[in-house]
Protein backbone atom coordinates (compact mmCIF):
# COMPACT_ATOMS: atom_id res chain seq x y z
CA UNK A 1 0.00 0.00 0.00
CA UNK A 2 1.40 3.57 -0.92
CA UNK A 3 -0.51 6.51 0.05
CA UNK A 4 0.40 10.05 -0.38
CA UNK A 5 -0.29 12.50 2.38
CA UNK A 6 0.37 16.05 2.92
CA UNK A 7 1.20 16.56 6.38
CA UNK A 8 0.74 19.43 8.93
CA UNK A 9 3.67 20.50 10.28
CA UNK A 10 4.64 22.37 13.12
CA UNK A 11 8.19 22.74 13.89
CA UNK A 12 8.94 22.27 17.78
CA UNK A 13 10.91 25.03 18.95
CA UNK A 14 11.95 27.02 22.21
CA UNK A 15 9.85 29.95 21.23
CA UNK A 16 6.41 27.89 21.32
CA UNK A 17 5.47 27.67 25.14
CA UNK A 18 2.54 25.26 26.09
CA UNK A 19 0.45 25.21 29.82
CA UNK A 20 0.56 22.10 31.95
CA UNK A 21 -2.85 21.08 30.58
CA UNK A 22 -1.64 21.25 26.66
CA UNK A 23 1.77 19.47 27.54
CA UNK A 24 -0.11 16.46 28.62
CA UNK A 25 -3.08 16.31 25.99
CA UNK A 26 0.21 16.64 23.15
CA UNK A 27 2.42 13.79 25.49
CA UNK A 28 -0.66 11.87 26.07
CA UNK A 29 0.90 10.73 29.78
CA UNK A 30 -0.21 11.62 33.32
CA UNK A 31 -0.31 15.03 34.86
CA UNK A 32 1.21 12.54 37.96
CA UNK A 33 4.00 11.29 36.17
CA UNK A 34 4.53 14.73 34.50
CA UNK A 35 4.78 16.67 37.50
CA UNK A 36 7.22 13.46 38.80
CA UNK A 37 9.45 14.39 35.60
CA UNK A 38 9.24 18.25 36.75
CA UNK A 39 10.15 17.44 40.31
CA UNK A 40 13.52 14.85 39.19
CA UNK A 41 14.52 17.68 37.70
CA UNK A 42 14.06 16.22 33.92
CA UNK A 43 11.68 18.71 33.13
CA UNK A 44 12.06 22.40 33.40
CA UNK A 45 8.96 24.16 32.56
CA UNK A 46 8.82 28.50 33.03
CA UNK A 47 6.37 29.48 36.10
CA UNK A 48 6.24 28.56 39.76
CA UNK A 49 3.40 26.16 40.17
CA UNK A 50 1.47 23.74 37.97
CA UNK A 51 -1.43 26.12 36.99
CA UNK A 52 1.91 28.71 35.53
CA UNK A 53 4.05 25.74 34.09
CA UNK A 54 4.92 27.02 30.34
CA UNK A 55 6.54 23.71 28.63
CA UNK A 56 9.11 24.39 25.88
CA UNK A 57 8.31 22.24 22.68
CA UNK A 58 11.72 20.98 23.14
CA UNK A 59 10.24 19.33 26.28
CA UNK A 60 8.21 16.88 24.62
CA UNK A 61 11.40 15.37 22.89
CA UNK A 62 13.07 15.61 26.41
CA UNK A 63 10.51 13.46 28.73
CA UNK A 64 10.22 11.05 25.31
CA UNK A 65 13.69 10.18 25.85
CA UNK A 66 13.53 10.44 29.74
CA UNK A 67 11.11 7.70 29.52
CA UNK A 68 12.58 5.85 27.35
CA UNK A 69 15.82 5.83 28.66
CA UNK A 70 14.34 4.73 32.00
CA UNK A 71 12.55 1.89 30.39
CA UNK A 72 15.71 0.39 27.84
CA UNK A 73 18.44 1.09 30.66
CA UNK A 74 16.08 0.29 33.88
CA UNK A 75 17.33 3.65 35.61
CA UNK A 76 15.76 5.76 38.50
CA UNK A 77 14.69 9.17 37.92
CA UNK A 78 18.12 10.42 39.45
CA UNK A 79 20.26 8.52 36.74
CA UNK A 80 18.33 9.99 34.14
CA UNK A 81 18.61 13.05 35.11
CA UNK A 82 22.22 12.76 35.32
CA UNK A 83 22.80 11.25 32.22
CA UNK A 84 20.21 13.50 29.84
CA UNK A 85 22.58 16.38 29.98
CA UNK A 86 25.65 14.13 29.45
CA UNK A 87 24.22 12.60 26.23
CA UNK A 88 23.71 15.77 25.06
CA UNK A 89 27.17 17.07 25.67
CA UNK A 90 28.08 13.72 24.31
CA UNK A 91 26.35 14.05 20.79
CA UNK A 92 27.75 18.03 20.56
CA UNK A 93 31.12 16.66 20.76
CA UNK A 94 30.91 14.01 18.68
CA UNK A 95 29.12 16.73 16.12
CA UNK A 96 31.88 18.86 16.25
CA UNK A 97 34.88 15.95 16.38
CA UNK A 98 33.07 14.79 12.85
CA UNK A 99 32.88 18.12 11.63
CA UNK A 100 36.90 18.95 12.01
CA UNK A 101 37.64 14.64 11.07
CA UNK A 102 36.27 15.81 8.05
CA UNK A 103 38.37 19.04 8.06
CA UNK A 104 41.99 17.88 8.58
CA UNK A 105 41.24 14.50 6.56
CA UNK A 106 40.91 16.96 3.27
CA UNK A 107 44.21 17.77 4.08
CA UNK B 1 9.13 -15.89 9.78
CA UNK B 2 12.48 -16.76 11.13
CA UNK B 3 13.35 -17.97 14.74
CA UNK B 4 14.88 -15.62 17.79
CA UNK B 5 17.59 -17.19 19.31
CA UNK B 6 17.30 -15.17 22.29
CA UNK B 7 20.46 -17.22 24.58
CA UNK B 8 22.51 -16.20 21.61
CA UNK B 9 21.44 -12.66 21.35
CA UNK B 10 22.47 -12.12 25.08
CA UNK B 11 25.92 -14.40 24.77
CA UNK B 12 24.09 -16.05 27.82
CA UNK B 13 23.84 -20.26 28.09
CA UNK B 14 19.76 -22.37 28.27
CA UNK B 15 20.51 -22.42 31.87
CA UNK B 16 22.15 -18.77 32.60
CA UNK B 17 20.89 -17.35 35.90
CA UNK B 18 18.60 -14.35 35.75
CA UNK B 19 21.50 -12.60 37.79
CA UNK B 20 23.63 -13.19 34.01
CA UNK B 21 21.15 -12.47 32.04
CA UNK B 22 20.38 -9.24 33.52
CA UNK B 23 24.57 -8.27 33.26
CA UNK B 24 24.42 -9.69 29.75
CA UNK B 25 21.63 -7.24 28.81
CA UNK B 26 23.34 -3.98 30.84
CA UNK B 27 26.83 -5.13 28.72
CA UNK B 28 25.09 -5.03 25.38
CA UNK B 29 22.94 -1.77 26.28
CA UNK B 30 26.08 -0.07 27.08
CA UNK B 31 27.02 -1.20 23.52
CA UNK B 32 24.70 -0.90 21.22
CA UNK B 33 22.12 1.70 23.03
CA UNK B 34 21.94 4.55 19.86
CA UNK B 35 22.15 7.13 22.72
CA UNK B 36 25.50 6.24 23.26
CA UNK B 37 26.65 3.45 20.40
CA UNK B 38 29.05 4.03 17.94
CA UNK B 39 28.64 0.65 16.50
CA UNK B 40 27.00 0.18 12.80
CA UNK B 41 23.34 -0.97 12.69
CA UNK B 42 23.71 0.15 16.63
CA UNK B 43 19.34 0.58 16.62
CA UNK B 44 18.52 -2.29 14.90
CA UNK B 45 21.04 -4.57 17.67
CA UNK B 46 20.06 -2.94 20.44
CA UNK B 47 16.27 -4.27 19.33
CA UNK B 48 16.86 -7.94 19.14
CA UNK B 49 18.75 -7.11 22.49
CA UNK B 50 15.96 -5.44 23.84
CA UNK B 51 13.55 -8.21 22.92
CA UNK B 52 15.91 -10.96 23.67
CA UNK B 53 15.85 -9.57 27.50
CA UNK B 54 12.29 -8.85 27.31
CA UNK B 55 11.67 -12.31 27.02
CA UNK B 56 14.36 -14.10 29.20
CA UNK B 57 14.53 -11.50 32.36
CA UNK B 58 10.68 -12.29 32.63
CA UNK B 59 10.40 -16.22 34.45
CA UNK B 60 7.13 -17.05 33.00
CA UNK B 61 7.65 -15.61 29.30
CA UNK B 62 11.02 -17.36 29.58
CA UNK B 63 9.12 -20.61 29.91
CA UNK B 64 7.06 -20.20 27.30
CA UNK B 65 9.85 -19.51 25.05
CA UNK B 66 11.94 -22.70 26.63
CA UNK B 67 8.77 -24.77 25.70
CA UNK B 68 9.01 -24.20 21.59
CA UNK B 69 11.96 -26.37 22.35
CA UNK B 70 15.74 -26.07 21.84
CA UNK B 71 16.50 -27.45 18.11
CA UNK B 72 15.32 -24.13 16.84
CA UNK B 73 18.18 -22.25 15.16
CA UNK B 74 18.76 -18.68 14.77
CA UNK B 75 17.42 -17.40 11.82
CA UNK B 76 15.76 -21.00 10.71
CA UNK B 77 11.87 -20.55 9.65
CA UNK B 78 9.90 -20.86 12.10
CA UNK B 79 6.02 -21.86 12.18
CA UNK B 80 3.91 -21.53 15.22
CA UNK B 81 2.56 -24.29 16.74
CA UNK B 82 -1.21 -24.32 14.93
CA UNK B 83 -4.19 -23.60 16.95
CA UNK B 84 -2.08 -22.05 19.90
CA UNK B 85 -3.41 -18.43 21.05
CA UNK B 86 -0.10 -16.47 21.91
CA UNK B 87 0.35 -17.29 25.53
CA UNK B 88 1.35 -13.80 26.67
CA UNK B 89 0.16 -10.36 26.06
CA UNK B 90 2.16 -7.72 25.56
CA UNK B 91 1.33 -4.50 27.34
CA UNK B 92 2.64 -0.60 26.26
CA UNK B 93 1.61 1.93 28.66
CA UNK B 94 1.44 4.01 25.00
CA UNK B 95 4.37 7.46 24.66
CA UNK B 96 7.80 6.44 25.86
CA UNK B 97 6.67 2.83 27.05
CA UNK B 98 7.15 1.71 23.47
CA UNK B 99 9.16 -1.42 21.62
CA UNK B 100 8.49 -2.70 18.31
CA UNK B 101 9.27 -6.45 18.34
CA UNK B 102 9.42 -8.42 15.78
CA UNK B 103 6.46 -11.05 14.48
CA UNK B 104 8.64 -13.84 15.75
CA UNK B 105 7.81 -11.88 18.92
CA UNK B 106 4.45 -11.11 18.43
CA UNK B 107 3.59 -14.95 17.04
CA UNK B 108 4.35 -16.12 20.45
CA UNK B 109 3.69 -13.55 22.72
CA UNK B 110 0.77 -11.98 21.27
CA UNK B 111 0.70 -8.67 19.58
CA UNK B 112 -0.47 -5.05 21.65
CA UNK B 113 -3.74 -5.12 19.19
CA UNK B 114 -4.39 -8.69 19.64
CA UNK B 115 -4.41 -8.19 22.92
CA UNK B 116 -6.87 -4.95 23.22
CA UNK B 117 -8.88 -7.02 21.28
CA UNK B 118 -8.94 -10.48 23.45
CA UNK B 119 -10.19 -7.81 26.24
CA UNK B 120 -13.28 -7.21 24.97
CA UNK B 121 -13.16 -3.36 25.73
CA UNK B 122 -16.31 -1.54 25.45
CA UNK B 123 -17.24 -0.44 21.83
CA UNK B 124 -16.19 2.96 23.02
CA UNK B 125 -12.53 2.19 23.49
CA UNK B 126 -10.61 4.30 21.70
CA UNK B 127 -6.78 4.63 22.05
CA UNK B 128 -4.22 6.69 20.07
CA UNK B 129 -1.74 5.99 17.63
CA UNK B 130 1.87 5.29 18.46
CA UNK B 131 4.40 8.14 18.27
CA UNK B 132 7.23 7.56 15.61
CA UNK B 133 11.02 8.82 15.29
CA UNK B 134 12.56 8.94 12.17
CA UNK B 135 16.10 10.60 11.38
CA UNK B 136 16.25 12.60 8.92
CA UNK B 137 19.38 13.87 6.74
CA UNK B 138 19.38 16.82 5.03
CA UNK B 139 21.65 19.24 3.36
CA UNK B 140 23.15 22.37 4.85
CA UNK B 141 21.38 24.64 1.32
CA UNK B 142 18.25 22.14 2.12
CA UNK B 143 17.41 24.30 5.43
CA UNK B 144 18.77 27.39 3.98
CA UNK B 145 16.47 27.51 1.21
CA UNK B 146 13.67 25.62 2.75
CA UNK B 147 12.99 22.18 1.18
CA UNK B 148 10.08 19.41 -0.05
CA UNK B 149 11.07 16.14 0.37
CA UNK B 150 8.97 12.60 0.11
CA UNK B 151 9.58 10.14 2.95
CA UNK B 152 9.04 6.43 2.78
CA UNK B 153 8.63 4.37 5.41
CA UNK B 154 7.61 1.06 6.90
CA UNK B 155 4.89 1.18 9.43
CA UNK B 156 2.72 -1.06 11.61
CA UNK B 157 -0.85 -0.64 10.49
CA UNK B 158 -4.11 -3.13 11.57
CA UNK B 159 -5.73 -4.83 8.94
CA UNK B 160 -9.21 -5.88 8.47
CA UNK B 161 -8.49 -8.80 10.94
CA UNK B 162 -7.09 -6.65 13.58
CA UNK B 163 -3.80 -8.17 12.68
CA UNK B 164 -0.43 -5.66 12.55
CA UNK B 165 1.20 -5.65 9.08
CA UNK B 166 3.89 -4.04 8.21
CA UNK B 167 3.18 -1.40 5.45
CA UNK B 168 4.32 1.09 3.12
CA UNK B 169 4.06 4.91 3.48
CA UNK B 170 4.70 8.16 2.05
CA UNK B 171 4.76 11.23 3.47
CA UNK B 172 5.49 14.93 2.02
CA UNK B 173 7.73 16.73 3.90
CA UNK B 174 7.89 20.48 3.97
CA UNK B 175 11.95 21.23 5.66
CA UNK B 176 11.39 24.58 7.73
CA UNK B 177 14.12 27.43 6.79
CA UNK B 178 16.52 27.79 9.13
CA UNK B 179 15.95 24.08 10.73
CA UNK B 180 19.31 23.30 12.47
CA UNK B 181 21.09 19.64 13.52
CA UNK B 182 19.25 18.39 16.53
CA UNK B 183 15.60 20.21 15.93
CA UNK B 184 12.86 18.08 15.79
CA UNK B 185 9.89 18.28 13.05
CA UNK B 186 6.64 17.27 13.96
CA UNK B 187 4.38 15.85 11.62
CA UNK B 188 0.71 15.53 13.34
CA UNK B 189 -1.13 12.14 13.10
CA UNK B 190 1.18 10.37 10.93
CA UNK B 191 2.64 8.14 13.25
CA UNK B 192 1.15 5.01 13.87
CA UNK B 193 -2.94 4.36 13.58
CA UNK B 194 -5.16 5.08 16.19
CA UNK B 195 -7.13 1.86 17.50
CA UNK B 196 -10.60 1.91 17.05
CA UNK B 197 -11.12 5.00 16.17
CA UNK B 198 -8.46 6.61 18.46
CA UNK B 199 -6.30 9.47 17.07
CA UNK B 200 -3.16 8.62 15.01
CA UNK B 201 -0.21 9.54 16.62
CA UNK B 202 2.49 11.93 15.57
CA UNK B 203 5.35 11.40 13.23
CA UNK B 204 8.72 13.11 14.70
CA UNK B 205 11.80 13.48 12.65
CA UNK B 206 14.77 14.65 14.00
CA UNK B 207 17.35 17.07 11.68
CA UNK B 208 21.11 16.04 10.88
CA UNK B 209 22.73 17.70 8.36
CA UNK B 210 25.02 15.55 5.80
CA UNK B 211 28.45 16.61 5.47
CA UNK B 212 29.14 19.17 3.42
CA UNK B 213 32.48 19.60 1.67
CA UNK B 214 33.05 23.25 2.48
CA UNK B 215 30.95 24.45 5.28
CA UNK B 216 30.09 22.86 8.28
CA UNK B 217 27.30 24.20 11.11
CA UNK B 218 26.82 24.95 14.85
CA UNK B 219 23.33 25.89 15.34
CA UNK B 220 22.75 28.28 13.18
CA UNK B 221 26.34 29.61 12.57
CA UNK B 222 28.29 28.11 9.51
CA UNK B 223 32.49 28.59 9.75
CA UNK B 224 34.48 28.03 6.14
CA UNK B 225 38.05 27.48 5.84
CA UNK B 226 39.40 29.88 3.20
CA UNK B 227 43.15 29.36 2.07
CA UNK B 228 45.32 32.27 1.56
CA UNK B 229 49.01 32.99 -0.53
CA UNK B 230 51.76 34.72 2.41
CA UNK B 231 51.50 37.26 0.33
CA UNK B 232 47.77 37.82 0.42
CA UNK B 233 47.99 37.41 4.65
CA UNK B 234 50.84 39.99 4.62
CA UNK B 235 49.64 42.56 1.94
CA UNK B 236 45.66 41.73 2.52
CA UNK B 237 43.45 41.21 -0.49
CA UNK B 238 40.02 40.52 -1.35
CA UNK B 239 38.91 36.99 -1.64
CA UNK B 240 35.66 35.40 -3.47
CA UNK B 241 34.05 33.30 -0.79
CA UNK B 242 31.20 31.30 -1.21
CA UNK B 243 28.08 31.30 1.68
CA UNK B 244 24.87 29.55 1.38
CA UNK B 245 23.14 32.32 -0.40
CA UNK B 246 25.91 33.05 -3.11
CA UNK B 247 29.32 34.53 -3.27
CA UNK B 248 30.66 37.36 -1.66
CA UNK B 249 33.40 39.27 -1.84
CA UNK B 250 35.52 39.58 1.68
CA UNK B 251 38.66 41.90 2.28
CA UNK B 252 41.60 40.45 4.27
CA UNK B 253 42.92 42.66 6.56
CA UNK B 254 46.52 42.99 5.74
CA UNK B 255 49.05 40.87 8.46
CA UNK B 256 46.63 38.35 9.08
CA UNK B 257 47.67 35.15 10.62
CA UNK B 258 46.23 31.44 10.27
CA UNK B 259 43.34 31.11 12.63
CA UNK B 260 41.93 34.17 12.22
CA UNK B 261 38.31 34.60 12.10
CA UNK B 262 36.35 36.85 10.34
CA UNK B 263 32.85 37.22 10.23
CA UNK B 264 29.90 37.63 7.37
CA UNK B 265 26.58 39.09 9.64
CA UNK B 266 23.70 37.64 9.07
CA UNK B 267 25.42 34.87 6.43
CA UNK B 268 24.60 31.99 8.28
CA UNK B 269 21.30 29.99 8.26
CA UNK B 270 18.51 32.01 8.24
CA UNK B 271 16.23 32.44 11.66
CA UNK B 272 15.45 35.00 14.49
CA UNK B 273 18.41 36.04 14.55
CA UNK B 274 20.16 34.56 11.15
CA UNK B 275 22.98 32.51 12.08
CA UNK B 276 26.52 34.45 10.67
CA UNK B 277 29.42 32.97 8.80
CA UNK B 278 32.78 32.51 9.92
CA UNK B 279 35.64 33.04 7.54
CA UNK B 280 38.93 30.78 9.31
CA UNK B 281 42.05 31.59 7.65
CA UNK B 282 44.60 29.25 6.82
CA UNK B 283 47.60 29.86 5.04
CA UNK B 284 49.02 27.56 2.09
CA UNK B 285 53.03 27.68 2.01
CA UNK B 286 54.39 27.85 -1.76
CA UNK B 287 57.12 25.10 -2.08
CA UNK B 288 60.40 26.11 -3.26
CA UNK B 289 61.73 24.18 -5.91
CA UNK B 290 64.39 26.08 -7.91
CA UNK B 291 67.34 27.78 -6.71
CA UNK B 292 65.86 31.15 -7.39
CA UNK B 293 62.46 30.35 -5.23
CA UNK B 294 65.31 29.55 -2.92
CA UNK B 295 67.28 32.66 -2.83
CA UNK B 296 63.73 34.01 -2.56
CA UNK B 297 62.89 32.31 0.84
CA UNK B 298 66.64 32.94 1.99
CA UNK B 299 65.69 37.15 1.48
CA UNK B 300 62.91 36.87 3.25
CA UNK B 301 64.65 35.30 5.81
CA UNK B 302 67.13 38.34 6.00
CA UNK B 303 64.41 41.07 5.66
CA UNK B 304 61.83 39.57 8.24
CA UNK B 305 63.31 37.68 10.68
CA UNK B 306 61.07 35.97 13.02
CA UNK B 307 60.74 33.37 15.64
CA UNK B 308 57.23 31.64 15.84
CA UNK B 309 58.60 29.33 18.93
CA UNK B 310 59.41 31.97 20.80
CA UNK B 311 56.80 31.14 23.26
CA UNK B 312 57.71 27.64 23.43
CA UNK B 313 60.68 28.82 25.57
CA UNK B 314 63.27 26.04 23.71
Amino acid sequence: MHEKLHAEIWLLDEERAISFGEFCGASGLLESLVAEMVNEGILEPLGDGPPDWRFSGACLARAERALRLRRELELNWAAVSFLLPLLDELQDLRRRQAAWMRLTLRD
Amino acid sequence: MQFKDYYETLGVARDAAAADIKRSYRKLARKFHPDVSKEPNCEERFKEVQEAYEVLKDADKREAYNRLGRHWKQGQDFTPPAGDDPQFDYRSAGFGNEAEFSDFFSSVFGSRAGQQQARGSGPGFQMRGQDRNLRIQISLEDSFSGAARTLSFATPELDERGEVKQARKAVNVTIPQGIVAGQRIRLAGQGGAGFNGGPAGDLFLEVEFDPHAHFRAEGRDITLELPLTPWEAALGAKAVVPTLGGKVELAIPPNSQAGKKLRLAARGLPGKPAGDQYVVLTIVVPEAHTEEQRALYREMERLMPLDPRAGLKV
